[in-house]
């Protein structure tokens, strides 16, 4: 069993082959070896990781990606819909909670999470003006008009294709 | 991605505020996208924004021609913004736009051999040119890829490339992929090229092949032994099994099946006769046979043939491209299934035989023969949607089924079926663990998802089971 503790002080005892879906806490597993000691995650909270430990807990067993999967990033690229359903209900929660998910998985290094996560983000994004993408993320607009104009211009080529 | 071993560091950083998108892991996010236009809006979002998403759009560079005197081409700006050329990984270029009919651009050309040879990190290039007449401007760009990191060549040209600029094509080394379709001409398939590359090719295709005798056709591709993937158009079936017996990684190919009738006999290096055990074949996952026939259950051998392609259990997919001439449908024969059943029974995910026919007896055969199937694309008769229901329970794994119906009645005064958008839903819903979430039929598609559901007047948010229709995707490309 390994102890874990959130940055709200909570602590969460769970099996060790739920929590090495996690690169970064499988390492640290590693370096100390056998230990009591807790494992400090002073980057997420325990509602985070009450969601975290629910994902690797579902994926428990299956093969983690290898250096390959990376080589064919293209290849993952063009299957950004291709969520599993259990995972796509797992990931429908509101903004700031799928926010803080990819955050934890992009700190605790669960590869498949993150992918989840970001797929996620993404699908929101499709298909969507700048306007559009400005105000689904609250974000203001900080180019001069002379910036978006240049912008406009070198990006021509690409334009509506 | 963090790699880091060393976990004495601590990160901190503010609260998130609602709907505060992280800056961080804005670049991960914007490489799952995969339109073109989705990063040239992001890149016109923000600061933090066109950071993340302009990479991602310089990618995959190509043209556009707008009018008769307008082109849009990117190398203007990747000469004005070196900067950009670092990200360049693929360039299709087209012919049309070099051949000086854009006088406002009249140094096209030029201007895009120099910025391609600024773009040190490109891995592909494709040269696409419909016109007529042979053109030696594919040289000049032969000439500026060879000094970079190229590992893929695709064309497609209407007339033939001549010799100088295939005698030039030739000492290109190091690649991985090349593909190669061009209408006219002598067919041209690698020789003399083919052995430098034996080392790195791993995928290949070559658009033309007919004519081209089964002895250069077999030599050339025996020089490479790495090919995972081959496509072949025009090449004799005959010597596709001699083929196969030098590409022993290759994992899939696509190939055609004469519709005339095809001797077993002929080009094969051994027979029944030779007592020696024939010669250990790739264990291919993915087999595409293109075939036409005059004979509604397909041109002779064919089932057979196709049999002695995949010997070994591992096939994943079966595509058949069929046409019958007689304007009928073909059928696969019970025996077909029941014989790849027996060796691809826990492998084959994929049966995709298109317009060929099946009985709602095979398709039941094919659902519980082939436990994992995923996917199931077939022509079938039915009197109605319980029989389709009826015929596809056994497969477990069914995530996209598409048919082209024939409603038969049972009765002559029975109304004739319809599928409709809540039959989609019912199928896709026919079970607890159902996979199933894109049916056809006919010419509708069926998208199945769960989608979250806000409700105005309530805090909670519900999950829904929503199934949208569309047109299926347009065959004829058109």
């Amino acid at each position: 069993m390994v102890l874990l503790v959130t940055s709200d002080n909570e602590q969460f005892t769970t099996e060790k082959d739920i929590v090495e879906r996690s690169v970064l806490i499988k390492n640290m597993l590693e370096d100390v070896g056998e230990s009591d000691q807790p494992i400090p995650l002073p980057n997420v909270s325990s509602s985070v990781l009450k969601k975290v430990l629910e994902y690797c807990e579902h994926h428990r067993g299956e093969p983690l990606p290898t250096a390959d999967s990376e080589q064919s990033q293209d290849e993952t690229r063009k299957r950004t819909t291709d969520i599993s359903e259990w995972d796509q209900k797992f990931i429908t929660v509101d903004q700031e909670m799928l926010f803080e998910i990819i955050l934890a998985a992009n700190y605790l290094d669960i590869k498949s999470l993150l992918d989840v996560g970001c797929k996620t983000v993404a699908n929101m994004i499709k298909g969507k003006t700048p306007e559009e993408i400005r105000k689904l993320f609250n974000i203001v607009n900080d180019f001069t008009p002379e910036e978006e104009a240049q912008i406009k211009k070198e990006n021509e080529w690409a334009e509506d294709r | 991605m963090i790699r880091r071993r060393h976990h004495s560091q601590v990160y901190f950083r503010a609260p998130l505020s609602p709907q505060d998108l992280p800056v961080d892991i804005l670049p991960p996010i914007l490489a799952q996208l995969s339109d073109r236009r989705d990063w040239h809006a992001c890149a016109l979002v923000s600061r933090v924004f066109n950071r993340a998403a302009t990479p991602l759009l310089y990618r995959k560079i190509d043209s556009r021609i707008i009018s008769k005197s307008v082109v849009l081409h990117p190398s203007t700006t990747l000469l004005q913004r070196p900067d950009l050329t670092q990200y360049v990984r693929h360039a299709t270029e087209t012919g049309a736009v070099h051949r000086g009919t854009f006088p406002q651009y009249s140094n096209i050309t030029e201007d895009t051999l120099k910025a391609l040879a600024l773009c040190k990190n490109l891995e592909s290039i494709t040269w696409v040119d419909d016109s007529s007449t042979t053109d030696t401007t594919l040289l000049s760009f032969i000439s500026v890829v060879r000094d970079l990191p190229l590992r893929e060549i695709t064309i497609r040209t209407h007339s033939d490339l001549g010799t100088t600029v295939w005698s030039e094509l030739v000492t290109l080394t190091g690649l991985r992929k090349i593909s190669i379709w061009c209408m006219e001409g002598p067919p041209r398939v690698l020789q003399g090229w083919s052995e430098p590359l034996g080392s790195t090719l791993t995928h290949l295709e070559l658009g033309r092949c007919a004519g081209v005798p089964p002895t250069i056709l077999i030599s050339v591709l025996s020089q490479l032994p790495k090919l995972r993937d081959l496509r072949l158009k025009g090449a004799p079936a005959g010597s596709i099994p001699t083929i196969l017996t030098y590409l022993l990684n290759l994992r899939s190919l696509d190939t055609e099946y004469p519709g005339s009738y095809y001797n077993n006999r002929v080009n094969r290096s051994y027979s029944n006769d030779n007592l020696l055990p024939p010669p250990p074949l790739p264990v291919l996952r993915h087999l595409t046979v293109r075939t036409t026939s005059i004979d509604s259950f397909g041109p002779q051998k064919l089932w057979s043939w196709i049999r002695e392609l995949v010997p070994m259990p591992g096939l994943e997919t079966l595509k058949l491209h069929a046409f019958t001439i007689n304007a009928g449908h073909m059928s696969v024969p019970r025996m077909f299934i029941l014989d790849l059943a027996r060796i691809h029974g826990n492998t084959l995910k994929h049966f995709m035989v298109g317009e060929a026919q099946l009985t709602l007896k095979d398709v039941e055969c094919l659902c519980s023969k082939f436990p994992n199937l995923e996917t199931l694309v077939c022509s079938v008769a039915s009197p109605d949607v319980e029989s389709i229901v009826a015929a596809i329970s056994g497969a477990k794994h069914l995530k996209t089924l598409k048919l082209q119906v024939q409603w038969i009645p049972k009765y002559p005064s029975m109304v004739t079926s319809t599928f409709t958008l809540q039959h989609a839903e019912d199928l896709m819903l026919r079970r607890e663990g159902s996979q199933l979430r894109v049916i056809a039929v006919g010419p509708t598609l069926y998208t199945g998802k769960w989608v979250l559901e806000e409700r105005e007047d309530e805090q909670e948010s519900i999950l829904k089971f929503q199934v949208s229709s569309d047109v299926t995707e347009d065959r004829w490309q058109t």
